[in-house]
């Protein structure tokens, strides 16, 4: 569901996790009304004759359903951002009675000219077999802050923020945080420990992820991050309806987390499936 | 293989008017609950003038029937290999947009079964005044019979 808030700029994060989606099974009233809806008269998708007589097992979904599926995670999570660029490959058929589980995560976020605040969003969906059918990306224009939204809501200009000036805001704040209690007296001292990373920062100081519009051919990349544990900034929404007994171990598996060469670690995982214990990827 | 002539042929201009009940039923088939998409006082609290199309809504302005007949693809099996949307501004309900469609590519490419032709397909949204609202761009494939 929709909530009346906005999702800012200031509060996105490279790394940040959508909370998966998982939809009812695409049944084929379901494909029949959206052929009808989207005008898209494939007979692949309506004539189950036509499609055996292809040489197909049964009629298939139109990909586009699954394209509309990671739409509507991206757009509930943005909430309100304005949708400028949403592209998606499909990889693999979705056949009717399958279940697709959409996720994404925040690769890329960005200050653009004239007050302009800009996020990259993975986006992906996988079957209830693991595999995945679809990957792509969308990016989303977002006010800054509030402040920002009230603005240009009164007709004024945008607020312009620098990357710089952000860093600055945060590191102040960091530096505001009350004081560590004072170590024990008697016990050497422990090397002074490195101050968190405050929340938002990027890793580095030019921090435009290379990767940002281009997941490898597999999966989706890893975001990189500065080895700071955060958890995801979730909104409070819960995923929707999700079907127990649906849970194989998943391939591209979303969990931010320290990686130093998001690409090739990404494609290497992809080849072979998880070797990490799944269970932990719904939260 | 597909005549790589049909490159740069374009369709004649299709007007659409975005109605509500478009909008609505293309939200249901997707079985999203989005209020923007039904709601018009949502759609409106949330500072649009009327009901709200989702992200993939375009395709359904873009899809040109008789464009796609007189390219004469034959009565091979399409696959949609990829898609993208790029917005200038949200579409919404009472929008008049006018669609040209573009063959922007077509290529051999080798698959499991064979070559398979490709041919992708662009789609430009302009309002009356003659103003981008959408570009899409298709990639479909004929798999060779």
């Amino acid at each position: 569901m929709l909530t009346a808030r906005q999702l800012y700029f200031e509060a996105v994060k490279v790394g940040d996790e959508l909370p998966p989606l998982v939809k009812p099974p695409v049944d084929r009233l379901q494909i029949a009304r959206y052929a009808g809806a989207a005008q898209d008269w494939n007979p692949l998708y309506v004539d189950e004759p036509h499609a055996k007589g292809a040489g197909f097992p049964s009629a298939q979904a139109p990909g586009m359903i699954a394209m509309g599926f990671l739409g509507e995670l991206a757009v509930d999570w943005v909430r309100g951002a304005r949708l400028r660029r949403f592209q998606a490959r499909f990889v693999k058929i979705v056949w009717p009675g399958d279940v697709l589980t959409a996720r994404g995560r925040v690769t890329d976020r960005r200050f653009e000219e004239g007050g302009r605040y800009v996020a990259d969003i993975e986006v992906w969906a996988e079957n209830q077999r693991g595999e995945l059918v679809v990957r792509g990306s969308a990016t989303f224009q977002l006010y800054y802050s509030a402040e920002d939204e009230a603005r240009q809501r009164q007709g004024q200009p945008p607020l312009a923020v620098t990357r710089e000036e952000e860093e600055a805001r945060l590191a102040k704040l960091s530096r505001a945080q009350p004081p560590r209690p004072a170590p024990a007296a008697g016990r050497p001292l422990a090397p002074p420990r490195a101050v968190l990373p405050p929340p938002g920062r990027q890793p580095g100081p030019a921090p435009i992820p290379a990767a940002a519009g281009r997941p490898p051919a597999a999966a989706p990349t890893r975001p990189v991050r500065s080895g700071k544990p955060s958890k995801p900034a979730r909104p409070a929404k819960a995923a929707r309806a999700r079907p127990a007994a649906r849970r194989k171990p998943p391939k591209p598996k979303a969990r931010p987390r320290p990686a130093k060469r998001a690409a090739s670690k990404g494609k290497a995982r992809a080849r072979r499936p998880a070797k990490k214990p799944a269970g932990k990827k719904r939260r | 293989m597909l005549d790589r002539s049909l490159i740069g042929r374009e369709s004649e201009p299709a007007v659409h008017e975005v109605e509500k009940g478009m909008i609505r039923r293309f939200a249901e088939a997707l079985g999203d609950p989005n209020p923007l998409y039904v709601d018009e006082a949502a759609a409106r609290a949330a500072g649009y003038p009327a009901l709200v199309a989702p992200p993939t809504f375009a395709v359904a302005l873009a899809s040109n029937e008789r464009f796609r007949h007189s390219l004469d693809l034959g009565t091979r099996s399409i696959l949609h290999g990829e898609q993208q949307f790029e917005y200038v501004r949200p579409i919404v309900a009472g929008d008049r947009i006018t669609v040209r469609s573009r063959v922007a590519d077509v290529q051999e490419r080798p698959g499991a079964s064979g070559p398979m032709d490709v041919i992708v397909i662009e789609d430009d949204g302009r309002d009356d005044e003659g103003k981008p609202i959408f570009r899409t761009r298709a990639t479909l494939i004929l798999r060779r019979a």
